[in-house]
């Protein structure tokens, strides 16, 4: 249980850079958390009906009830700080669904870099506070596997294919893997059709003049040249030379390395100059970034760098952090850059930079 | 269940509990409401320790997982999608060979560049990176989507919740997808959808079901083997 002195000694260590204490909602629309988190988080949500029928979910997390209160707020920078009880269903046995979280969010900084040294470091001292020794802190970079796809030497066919799984390693993998088996399947006669037609409207056109014939409809989400432009990207695929075992291979293991940061940043500028990509100014970045990490963690604090961010973390598009006790595998803090979550929430209106960070202070204290 | 009986779930109308009797009576149970036809307390012939509850398969299903309900029958897809423990709450004893569904993943029959769930999680993503929302799958089974979607590797969508019709909704403009019971494909294809190739979640049918969360007293112990043996 957190006492009145330590919630004390918690709260002014989150404040040490300034920032204003905020109460964020309990209960949110579900269809905004789960359009933002994905239907993965369902079984973990607890839901509610509000009396005009509305969907209504507990937050499972501080990030977005905080984005909204800014959102609503219309300012363009903000320094939040929160604290208060997020509700998630565990994935073994359904137990201690209720678990308070303390953090910092932060929007429109000038300079993001101090932006995310300063969280970071309020959330490790925060951690300290409470009696963290050493531990382990993880580090990825959200969009490292997307820039990794966008300028590594790959055939462009295979490009677009692995693209839209970029922030899911796990799956983008299972894609690099299919991009080596050599197809057996022949393009049908309608994508050879639409493979020899280089005009957009006469695809489509095709497309329609198709569905008419046969009395199908594509329903509204989608119009004829959508359907056609993926026909099209499907015999490209199956009329493509197999990705190269060779660059699968490099893609895999970097997409899978996993260790001290400079055992990892030397490996990815390794592996990325044989397949055309530059990690120097990358890797230097990043070790700048590690130099000023490292005057804030405890020496004998084990950090690792990990280029594939777990699923979770989706929506993370810059530095992720991820803080252990040294002999837990449970997560006492976690946060990081996520610029593209107030675009989202407002459907492109606001572009506001975010950053932030939570800590879970019963991990080390125990209680709920 | 206070007393020694062993509560016994059947559903209570139409084709499926026709079916669940003539089921029961080629095993000596014949059922007799006590109400008259539109009763919904029962019992069987000669059986007076089992009160039988003529109730919907979808009550049937949450009493066997709550163990407020011994034994029921009732459709798999309800119990598969009430719980994500099914099996260590409930023991299928029988499949009956009737009220068969599929659960099936469905789309507009216009999606000619479509016929697998490979296919629709890169529609899914081209929907999301075009209109910066996901796909929305209309659906009463919201846990066996979420699952089967996840193995598929289906991310990019939103489950809108669909009781009932939910064949028109990619129609009526409420969802692109839907995942839902069919039979015979019919209402699937008067609708202008499709099946996608690898798109069956579940093939369901009518079980004998046994709730492994109610407690039985050692009289109900005796009686529940005694019926199962009937049941062959």
């Amino acid at each position: 249980m957190i006492d009145i002195q330590q919630s004390v000694k918690i709260k002014n260590t989150l404040a040490q850079n300034g920032g204003e204490w905020v109460d964020l909602p309990l209960l949110l629309p579900s269809s905004t958390v789960l359009e933002l988190a994905g239907e993965g988080l369902r079984p973990r949500l607890y839901f509610a009906n509000s009396p005009d029928g509305e969907e209504l979910c507990l937050r499972a997390d501080l990030t977005i009830p905080a984005a909204v209160t800014f959102i609503e707020s219309g300012a363009k920078q903000a320094i939040y700080l929160c604290s208060g009880k997020v509700f998630r269903a565990q994935k073994e046995n359904g137990v201690n669904p209720e678990f308070r979280q303390m953090g910092i969010e932060r929007y429109g900084d000038s300079d993001k870099q101090i932006a995310d040294f300063e969280v970071f470091s309020s959330i490790y001292k925060t951690c300290k506070t409470i009696g963290l020794n050493g531990g382990r802190l993880i580090l990825s970079d959200g969009g490292l596997v997307e820039r990794i796809l966008k300028t590594a030497n790959l055939p462009a066919v295979w490009r677009e294919y692995f693209m839209p799984q970029a922030n899911v390693v796990s799956e983008l993998l299972k894609r690099i893997n299919l991009a080596t088996i050599p197809n057996t399947d022949a393009p049908t006669a309608i994508e050879k059709s639409l493979l020899a037609i280089q005009n957009d409207q006469e695809a489509a056109n095709l497309v329609e003049e198709i569905l008419d014939i046969s009395k199908l409809k594509q329903g509204l989400a989608r119009d004829t040249l959508d359907i056609a432009k993926r026909l099209r990207q499907k015999a490209k695929r199956q009329t493509a030379e197999p990705l190269s075992k060779e660059i699968a291979n490099i893609l895999q293991e970097v997409l899978q390395l996993k260790g001290t940061p400079s055992t990892v940043f030397e490996k990815v500028q390794s592996l990325g100059k044989s397949i055309g990509v530059d990690f120097t100014d990358w890797a230097k970045e990043w070790d700048l970034k590690i130099q000023k990490i490292q005057t804030v963690i405890d020496a004998d604090c084990e950090v690792i760098f990990d280029v594939a961010m777990p699923k979770r973390f989706e929506y993370y598009d810059g530095i992720r952090f991820e803080i252990f006790t040294k002999d837990s595998d449970k997560s006492l803090a976690s946060g990081g850059r996520y610029d593209g979550l107030i675009a989202e929430l407002t459907k492109g209106e606001k572009n506001i930079s975010a950053v932030g960070a939570v800590i879970r202070p019963e991990v080390i204290l125990g209680g709920k | 269940m206070a007393g020694d009986e062993i509560i016994f779930g059947l559903p209570s109308k139409g084709r499926l509990k026709e079916q669940c009797e003539a089921w029961l009576v080629k095993r000596g149970l014949f059922l007799k409401q006590t109400g008259g036809e539109r009763g919904y307390a029962a019992h069987f012939d000669g059986e007076p320790m089992v009160e039988v509850r003529l109730m919907s398969s979808s009550e049937i299903s949450k009493s066997l997982l709550a163990g407020e309900m011994h034994l029921g029958i009732t459709g798999e897809d309800l119990i598969r999608e009430q719980s994500p423990k099914s099996d260590e709450q409930v023991e299928f004893v029988h499949k009956l060979g009737f009220g068969r569904a599929d659960v099936v993943v469905a789309v507009p029959d216009g999606w000619i560049d479509v016929s697998t769930m490979g296919d629709l999680a890169e529609v899914a993503s081209d929907i999301r990176r075009t209109s910066g929302k996901r796909m929305r799958i209309a659906t009463k089974f919201a846990r066996l989507t979420t699952e089967f979607f996840e193995k598929c590797g289906v991310l990019d969508y939103r489950i809108v919740y669909s009781g009932s019709a939910t064949e028109g909704a990619p129609a009526n403009g409420i969802a692109e997808a839907i995942v839902d019971i069919t039979t015979s494909g019919a209402t699937l294809i008067a609708n202008n959808l499709k099946i996608i190739d690898d798109g069956l979640i579940l093939s369901s049918q009518a079980c004998l079901i046994k709730s492994r969360t109610a407690i039985l007293s050692p009289k109900q112990s005796a009686l529940m083997n005694e019926l199962t043996r009937k049941f062959g």
